[in-house]
């Protein structure tokens, strides 16, 4: 038996599926992607949320979506995300990094796009994150080049330092609040 | 009034150079000793668009130096003691020769490796069949495919106008090339710094420092996949290594039509883009 082909009868299937689509309810997607054992026990867990970066922290259940910017291809998953630090206030120095967003002519199509960000934990009220801090740190499309020895951290004075053409040193204090440190490193 | 010439919808090509041809308008009436004309003149090209006014005392006028550098639709509406009258014409583009390109970029200091990207991403053409700026998806548009910083109607007209900001761009590519290759004194070849500048183009550093050789050397982790342009692989990672180009490819090349994956083992490296454009 040859059944007959209706493109009426196509169009009405697809328009009904895009309909019923439509009204199905939101539903909340479970948080994937990576995570990093904490020093203090528990868990940071990094996804990609549309073109922002989703921190959670368990089992508290603290969150932040962390912003990113215009040079960092849409839609990029983290390529690498690194706790620097931790300290006992509830302070989170790490660092993230993104894929570049590809300009004309191949133009950073191989980039990468870096930041360093401080957070904070919010214990007393809203469980949240905050964000007291963002540096990019390198940038193939603003040609911001990170030395070899790239973010690194130092417990003992609680500073972290950019490794750039100029070196910076920054402190990070209890509260969460970065300092530049203005001595020339 | 009637414009008598140029006859409507005519084609004025820019030569290669790039030269804007004389662009004649005139009116069939004469006038009188005193009398003037006024030119209004538009020349609009997607979202761009310059337009401005000229005076003559005689019947006829020439557009070439009002737009001079652009392209598009020019439209005169021409007003006078005897009326008013407007003709549109189209200004397009010729595509200038490889040699012709090639001798300008010479002439740039810092070009050396920019001509590879030119011929490898756009085979050095600016126009396309019909005269107009080649465009990509993302309204990148000419020879370098200007997107950002937004080029100005003149970057897309002019190649070697549209070459010179393609240049800006490499040029501070090229100043990050230098700075890291002579970093502590070290000394480098000017093949080195050009392979330096096309790798970080793309994204990345090209060299890395041989303690044992005392010279900047190709960074041996990176295998490149010689069949494409710059996808390759990091051999210092446990799926890679010891593995060989081919047994690499055959286990990838599948995945090569979506952006490589955070734990992918393959991605895009400056590095192979720089082998595959130079070798």
């Amino acid at each position: 038996m040859r059944i007959g082909f209706s493109p009426r009868l196509l169009v009405t299937l697809v328009i009904g599926a895009i309909a019923l689509a439509g009204q199905q309810p939101q539903k909340s997607k479970p948080a994937r992607g990576r995570g990093i054992a904490l020093a203090s026990g528990g868990t940071l867990r990094y996804s990609t949320e549309r073109n922002r970066t989703l921190i959670e922290l368990r089992p508290a259940k603290m969150q932040i979506r962390l912003p990113r910017d215009e040079t960092v291809a849409s839609a990029s998953p983290v390529q690498d995300l690194e706790v620097l630090a931790e300290k006992p206030t509830g302070v989170y120095v790490l660092t993230d990094r993104y894929a570049s967003r590809p300009g004309p002519m191949s133009y950073c199509q191989a980039g990468q796009e870096q930041f360093v960000r401080v957070l904070v934990g919010l214990r007393v009220r809203s469980r949240g994150l905050r964000e007291t801090f963002s540096l990019k740190v390198q940038s193939c499309r603003s040609n911001l080049e990170l030395g070899p020895a790239g973010v690194s951290w130092d417990d003992a004075s609680s500073t972290f330092t950019v490794d750039g053409v100029k070196p910076q040193r920054y402190r990070v204090g209890d509260d969460g609040v970065v300092t530049l440190l203005a001595t020339p490193y | 009034m009637k414009i008598i010439s140029p006859a409507p919808a005519s084609i004025f090509r820019v030569a290669a150079d790039p030269e804007w041809p004389a662009i004649p308008f005139s009116v069939g009436e004469e006038l009188a000793y005193g009398q003037q004309l006024t030119w209004d003149w538009q020349i609009k090209w997607r979202t761009f668009s310059k337009k401005g006014t000229a005076v003559t005392t005689t019947n006829s006028w020439d557009a070439k130096d009002a737009v001079a550098g652009l392209g598009g639709v020019l439209t005169v509406s021409v007003s006078g003691p005897v009326g008013k009258a407007s003709a549109s014409v189209q200004v397009a583009g010729t595509n200038p020769a490889a040699d012709r390109i090639l001798a300008y970029l010479t002439s740039q200091p810092g070009s050396a490796g920019f001509d590879k990207i030119l011929q490898h991403e756009t085979q050095m053409t600016h126009f396309d069949s019909k005269g107009q700026p080649r465009a990509s998806f993302d309204s990148g548009f000419g020879m370098c495919q200007l997107t950002i910083p937004v080029p100005t109607f003149e970057q897309c007209w002019n190649w070697k106008r549209n070459v010179d900001a393609g240049l800006a761009l490499y040029a501070a590519k090229r100043q990050a090339a230098m700075q890291y290759l002579s970093q502590k004194g070290r000394v480098f070849t000017g093949d080195q710094l050009t392979r330096e500048t096309v790798a970080r183009w793309n994204g990345g550093a090209y060299h890395v420092w041989s303690s044992a050789q005392n010279a900047w050397i190709r960074n041996p982790a990176i295998l490149c996949d010689s069949k494409t342009g710059n996808i390759g692989w990091d051999m210092t990672k446990p799926d890679n290594a010891g593995k060989s180009q081919a047994a690499l490819h055959l286990r990838d090349a599948a995945k090569y039509r979506r952006p490589p994956g955070v734990s992918g083992c393959w991605g895009y490296f400056g590095i192979c883009y720089a082998d595959r454009l130079l070798s």
